[in-house]
């Protein structure tokens, strides 16, 4: 049972979505529980597979029992059991909170379809940080790449029907290049499963070094754009700004977050630390990572939305992630294995805050959030909580993070290293730049008539959000064990 | 005294967390009934006053307290350690936090916003205690935020225009010096592998990089100080808190990064490399023109509590320097003149409190006559500027008296000359304050209320609290052992072992 388990969370997150029109022809209220229940469901079996990775080791189960060279190979390691268990956490939280927001924001006749959307997106994020097979990847990514513009536009309202068919041009574009690149590697290698190819690509890169690289080249492209990786971010921020708030939460918290997995996965499985440090990919991925942080936070410092200042603000942390991936030292990689975590916990809760403030006064705009803290003191102390975790305040998570990246700066040695740790600095800086002005304009401004009301918006929607909360604060006083899976994560990515 | 004596106790620990739990409570129940809330504010202040003095008794024996927490958390283990500095250090915050509380019942009782002001006023306690108690840097950097943050709510207090000024500017340079100070922290665990500030030195050579890491960690807590070219946040953001939170700002706060700058100097760097490399002078010389800076631009203000924002200024210049001259005399100068400047400068603050409070009175050039009709309150502020000055017996002479011997130890007699001519300035910004209050009828119309001529003197629960502290200036120095001059020694003493 337990080495089915790879399988049957995607299986079941999957048939789970294709099972929900079919209830709501039925029962429609039906849809919230059976999602609700499949995607607890997917969560508990992603812990105990975690917990089983952690104590003894990989879990590989090979689809219809075809051995792995011909068949489709699932390898649950410490990597993918990880995001497993975020991935259906945040998801739960998300349906949780979706369960009575979306009764606002979006048609009753769509309602159904984004349960739908929720899981399928869930089951084929959970697949592609799982899967060892290059197609089998390539699908998954597609799968994820179609619900995500459709978890936007669903809204239905010109803003998000544009943001969305913005987003899915700009994701389409990237599944090109994916393919292209998985070409090349089966063209020159002859395999599809990432262990077999791995050890051919480092013979077969004497003989078609270019045809590697430009493999390289593709997945780069192809998955930054999905990623948001700097220059080819200018869809997240339309995207996250009109689609309804659980699909932003979603969003931002992890469509971006697996593409960067799947795009580790690729180059350090395929590839191996020692090919990608001959070629120019990392200089090229730690510029556009530091470019992304610094233009990322300067961008959200105009922002006059609330929801589009958070979503560039993930522009700058995605810069992060790579920054700490591309550096490529134990600390560094750590860093950004953790910030995946810690970042998709901290975005999602301040899209779900942004949500609770929309559900109630129906808009997102900065100049007319003065007060808001007075009128829902829980939802906006949360938002706080995420943008002094964004900061870097010790004892909350973001600063755990922040840490191990500049740590790993430090380790990376040199003109070079110090630069890098310059440039989280002055991210912080600006971090505490454009959040903080919000915090103040929340709690201190408004008109003195502002009372508590001690949010009085449904329970459901407050849960969430403190949980999410609290996991900010125990993560960032007692991060041992998503560290040391982080650092053990790293240690196998680069192969130490 | 051997610091090598360390004690487990969770002393320091509740020191840190009483603050935070009456918080909570005082956040519940101050809707219910300000009378409870004002039992919960000084119960909870006195304890931890109490608590923090009971650590003497160890510190008296030569003992140190340590204490970890999440030690599996490494490095982020929070670790408690009380040596001699971190007890008096520690002692004289609660201790004046607790004066201060008292007064503040009285002075807020009217105010728009109490129910901001005590859950912050008790909570920075434990930041500033936290810092002060921190045993490791990771520990320090966490308290100094949330010390930091919570100061901005002080500052914001009167939610007036100038005050969001005052505290935009404050929030920069608390997220500058904070990032500054994760600069060096973080270079710190990368070249030392520890953050522990048990040992003398930690930094195994100096190059470049611990360059950096020194000049990040001067300009960030230098921020927080007041250091000459970073302080403009200051005379700014006291003048528009209310006063006992400008006289904790003043007199406890900005202390931190003073605090911070000697455990930097002698924990992480150790005397050693200070004196082969020879960085502290770059300190040394921006602490003698923060001095001198300090005491002329107090000359030219006419707003009181402003002149006192930049009397505080030139003070810490007198603080940084004397830990910057890197001699023992210099040092233990340094260490006594945190804790009188903290009675001092706490003392005139409230002083200036009360007068506000009685007659609206805020610019020095309408204080004629209030000595007159505040006698007592006048009396100690007259008292605390003769201590600003530096005349014997009061606590301010004794400590100028041994930063002048630290800078002749260091063979820079200079300072003391900058010492001698700030004390000549002192003398010249508050003696004026002092002949103005008593010796001039006060001018028809400058008084907002109140009558001018007849005694009308503040609550009592405002002025014992100024009385106390004003009494505080005299009569350590005049008992047959100066206690805090010798925990002074004894702390500087066990900074400079080799």
């Amino acid at each position: 049972m337990i080495y089915q388990l790879p399988v049957l969370i995607v299986v079941q997150l999957l048939l789970g979505s294709f099972l929900m029109p079919i209830v709501g022809r039925f029962r429609n209220q039906l849809i919230p529980y059976i999602s609700l229940f499949l995607m607890a469901l997917a969560n508990v079996f992603s812990i105990i597979l975690l917990i089983r990775v952690v104590r003894e080791g990989n879990i590989h189960y090979h689809l219809g029992n075809w051995a792995p060279p011909w068949g489709i190979e699932l390898v649950a390691d410490l990597l993918g059991a990880y995001m497993a268990v975020i991935i259906t956490g945040i998801g739960f939280l998300v349906l949780v909170f979706a369960w009575r927001d979306i009764q606002r924001e979006i048609n009753y006749a769509l309602r159904g379809w984004f349960y739908t959307l929720v899981l399928l997106a869930s089951g084929a994020m959970v697949g592609m940080v799982l899967t060892n097979d290059l197609f089998n990847l390539y699908v998954m990514v597609e799968i994820v790449s179609l619900c995500g513009p459709a978890l936007v536009a669903i809204r239905n309202n010109r803003l998000s029907v544009e943001a969305g068919f913005k987003y899915l041009v700009m994701i389409a574009l990237g599944s090109g290049p994916i393919l292209f690149g998985i070409g090349l590697i089966y063209m020159i290698t002859g395999h599809l499963n990432m262990t077999f190819a791995g050890q051919e690509v480092l013979t077969a890169i004497n003989e078609f070094p270019r045809v590697a690289l430009l493999a390289q080249a593709f997945f780069i492209v192809g998955f930054g754009v999905k990623a948001a990786l700097f220059p080819l971010h200018v869809w997240l921020p339309d995207a996250y700004t009109s689609a309804p708030s659980p699909s932003s939460a979603f969003l931002a918290g992890l469509a971006a977050k697996v593409y960067i997995i799947g795009l580790t996965r690729v180059l350090f499985n395929l590839y191996g630390i020692d090919i990608l440090a001959t070629t120019p990919l990392f200089t090229i991925l730690k510029v556009m990572g530091v470019a992304g942080i610094i233009l990322g936070s300067i961008m959200a410092l105009n922002q006059k939305d609330i929801k589009r200042l958070v979503a560039y603000s993930s522009v700058a942390q995605i810069g992060y992630i790579f920054l700490g991936l591309s550096m490529a030292t134990g600390f560094s990689v750590t860093g950004a294995v953790l910030h995946i975590l810690n970042h998709a916990l901290i975005k999602s809760m301040m899209f779900l805050c942004c949500g609770v403030i929309i559900y109630q006064k129906k808009t997102s705009h900065v100049d007319d959030l003065g007060g808001v803290g007075k009128e829902f003191p829980i939802t906006m102390i949360c938002f706080g909580i995420g943008a002094f975790a964004m900061v870097g305040i010790p004892m909350l998570n973001g600063f755990i993070s922040k840490w191990y990246i500049s740590l790993g700066a430090l380790e990376y040695g040199g003109l070079a290293g110090l630069m890098y740790l310059l440039v989280i600095i002055i991210s912080s800086l600006l971090n505490g730049l454009y959040y903080l002005p919000v915090l103040i304009k929340a709690f201190l401004g408004g008109t003195k008539q502002q009372s508590a009301v001690l949010d009085r918006v449904p329970i459901t929607l407050i849960l969430p959000i403190l949980v999410l909360a609290a996991g900010i604060i125990i993560l960032g006083l007692l991060p041992f064990v998503p560290l040391q899976i982080a650092a053990n994560a790293a240690q196998h990515l680069l192969g130490q | 005294m051997v610091q090598g004596l360390e004690t487990h106790s969770h002393l320091p620990g509740l020191v840190i967390l009483i603050p935070i739990i009456f918080t909570a409570l005082i956040g519940f129940f101050q809707k219910r009934s300000f009378l409870f809330r004002n039992w919960l504010l000084i119960g909870g202040v006195s304890l931890t006053f109490a608590l923090m003095a009971g650590m003497g008794f160890y510190v008296f024996q030569g003992k140190t307290l340590v204490i970890h927490y999440l030690e599996a958390m490494y490095p982020f283990t929070i670790t408690f350690r009380v040596d001699t500095l971190s007890f008096l250090v520690g002692v004289v915050a609660a201790g004046v936090w607790l004066l201060c509380s008292i007064y503040s019942l009285q002075y807020m009782k009217d105010d728009h916003a109490p129910n901001r002001y005590f859950p912050v006023h008790i909570f920075t306690m434990a930041g500033a205690l936290g810092v002060f108690l921190a045993g490791n840097l990771y520990t320090f950097f966490l308290f100094y935020e949330v010390m930091a943050f919570s100061g901005y709510l002080f500052v914001i207090h009167a939610e007036t225009p100038e005050a969001f000024k005052a505290g935009s500017r404050y929030l920069m340079v608390t997220i500058l010096s904070g990032i500054l100070v994760f600069t060096g922290v973080i270079i710190t665990f990368q070249l030392a592998g520890t953050l522990d500030l048990g040992s003398l030195g930690i930094i195994p050579e100096a190059n470049i990089v611990s360059l950096i890491a020194f000049i990040a960690f001067i300009i960030g807590f230098g921020f927080k100080a007041g250091l000459f070219p970073l302080h403009t946040w200051l005379p700014a953001a006291h003048p528009v808190a209310p006063s006992p939170a400008s006289a904790l700002l003043s007199g406890i706060l900005i202390k931190t990064g003073a605090y911070g700058i000697i455990r930097v100097t002698y924990n992480v760097y150790g005397l050693e490399m200070m004196e082969n490399t020879g960085w502290p002078t770059i300190l040394l010389v921006f602490a003698a023109i923060t001095t001198l800076y300090g005491s002329l631009a107090a000359l030219v203000q006419d707003n009181l509590k402003r002149r006192l924002a930049y009397s505080s200024i030139s003070q810490i210049g007198y603080i940084l320097m004397g830990g910057a001259l890197l001699t023992e005399r210099g040092l233990a100068g340094d260490v006594f003149h945190i804790v009188s400047h903290a009675t001092i400068k706490s003392t005139l603050f409230l002083t200036a409190g009360a007068i506000i409070t009685k007659t609206g009175i805020k610019y020095v050039s309408q204080m004629a006559g209030v000595g007159r009709k505040m006698p007592y309150t006048m009396g100690a502020f007259t008292l605390a500027a003769l201590a600003m000055i530096g005349i014997p017996p009061l606590n301010g002479f004794v400590s100028k008296w041994a930063l002048a011997l630290g800078a002749l130890d260091a063979g820079q007699p200079g300072y003391a000359v900058v010492l001698l001519i700030s004390s000549m300035l002192n003398a010249l910004y508050y003696l004026p304050i002092v002949i103005l209050a008593y010796f001039r009828k006060p001018e028809e119309g400058t008084v907002l209320y109140g009558d001018m001529l007849r005694y009308d003197e503040a609550r009592s629960s405002m002025l014992m609290p100024i009385l106390i502290l004003a009494l505080s200036l005299v009569i350590f120095n005049v008992l047959p052992v100066n206690l805090p001059l010798v925990l002074a020694e004894f702390s500087a003493a066990a900074l400079f072992q080799q």
